[in-house]
């Protein structure tokens, strides 16, 4: 059966329905095509966003961030460590009068950025408020969790609290720390630090580390797990002698005030 | 799809919910491992231009929720451009916490999975939503 012959007005409106026909699919396909313009410039904005995410990541992105001292400089730092700790007594890795009648422990991996951050904006006013006047002493545990070159560090460290010049060697070492685990901690900078912080580092930096500061380690290590601090900095506050100080959470480590309302507690005041 | 991705989001803004309080109270994360949330969060890679890293997961997944309310293919570009920030960013961390850190946060790679799995859904439903002609307008 054949259809029967169109008019001139059928011919014409079937031309019309093919041509909006064809329309509307180029306009679909621009469409998807547009779509798929989109996804890519999405993509790419993306893409700049999280590289420039990664460079401010990897320049520090922090104002307190500090670089390891260049080769044939001195540490930097070495008058503010020397002023900080002036006149106040150490013993092995203890700071301040040992009849004070609290003790401030304090866990830390030198390699820590947040371990830094609570010895250059904290430590500071507590020494002036608390260890200056005998009010409190503090102790200092090695736990270094971070690298290699918390594992380094620490071993000097131990070095130097052997030698009574831990916390002087330790501030120092947090003034000029590096980026973790980018091998900064070398002989070299050793060498630096221990020089800049009055350490004999011809003992401190022997290998392997003094029996004495072996020791000191090990118990270190003991005391932590004891209390199973995997974090740094982590804190132990109690009376001066007590052998169940409690561990101290506080709101901020940059903030002195977070551990003066503990203290004084502590102290009765 | 749309709700399987805000469902992802809902979890994974709980995750950087809870990361960021930790990081703001001063407290312990609970861990699985030994440490490696601590030792991840105490990095100096924690923050970015001084924010905190969990803050900037909690911004990303609010934006991709807030993405899913919003009709039509600009919605879906938007939830594609979230989720792809996200995605890179996660990408960056893990290798950082593999390769560089040396420790494995668990709350982060759950975040990173979450935020992977939101990436491929969103693009997929962006390229597969229906292409309408434009006199019929967006739906």
């Amino acid at each position: 059966m054949s259809s029967p012959p169109q008019t001139k007005k059928e011919r014409r409106d079937a031309a019309r329905a093919e041509r909006k026909a064809r329309e509307e699919a180029d306009a679909l396909k621009a469409r998807r095509n547009r779509r798929l313009w989109q996804l890519g410039a999405i993509l790419g904005g993306a893409a700049i966003v999280v590289i420039v995410a990664i460079v401010i990541s990897s320049s520090g992105g922090s104002s307190k961030s500090t670089k390891p001292p260049t080769k044939g400089s001195p540490a930097a730092g070495i008058a503010a460590t020397n002023a900080l700790f002036a006149g106040i007594p150490q013993k092995g890795n203890a700071l301040g009068n040992p009849k004070a009648p609290v003790t401030l422990q304090e866990f830390a991996d030198l390699q820590c950025p947040v371990c830094q951050a609570y010895t250059l904006d904290s430590l500071p006013t507590l020494i002036r408020d608390y260890v200056r006047p005998g009010k409190v002493r503090m102790v200092f545990h090695q736990l270094p969790i971070l690298g290699p070159d918390s594992q380094r560090a620490a071993q000097v460290a131990a070095g130097a609290s052997v030698q009574n010049r831990l916390w002087n060697f330790a501030d120092l070492f947090y003034r000029n720390q590096g980026e973790e685990n980018t091998g900064y901690v070398t002989p070299a900078f050793l060498a630096k630090i221990t020089a800049g912080s009055k350490v004999n580092g011809a003992q401190a930096l022997v290998q392997p580390p003094p029996a004495a500061a072996r020791t000191q380690l090990a118990a270190d290590q003991t005391l932590s797990s004891h209390y199973g601090f995997n974090a740094t900095p982590s804190f132990l506050l109690g009376k001066t002698g007590s052998v169940s100080p409690q561990p101290l959470e506080q709101a901020d480590v940059t903030n002195p005030s977070s551990f003066a309302s503990a203290i004084n507690s502590q102290l009765g005041t | 799809m749309t709700k399987v991705i805000g469902v992802l989001a809902v979890i994974g803004l709980g995750i950087a919910g809870y990361l960021t309080y930790v990081h703001y109270a001063g407290i312990h994360v609970l861990c699985a491992a030994s440490g490696g949330c601590e030792t991840v969060q105490t990095s100096s890679y924690a923050k970015l231009a001084g924010i905190p890293v969990p803050v900037l997961g909690l911004i990303g997944y609010v934006g991709i929720l807030v993405s899913l309310f919003i009709p039509g293919d600009p919605g879906r570009l938007a939830t594609a451009g979230f989720a792809l920030v996200g995605f890179g960013f996660s990408l960056y961390l893990t290798y950082l916490e593999l390769f560089v850190i040396k420790a494995i946060c668990q709350w982060c790679v759950g975040s990173a999975v979450i935020m992977t799995v939101i990436a491929v859904l969103s693009v997929v439903r962006l390229l597969r939503a229906p292409v309408v002609p434009a006199s019929v307008g967006p739906t």
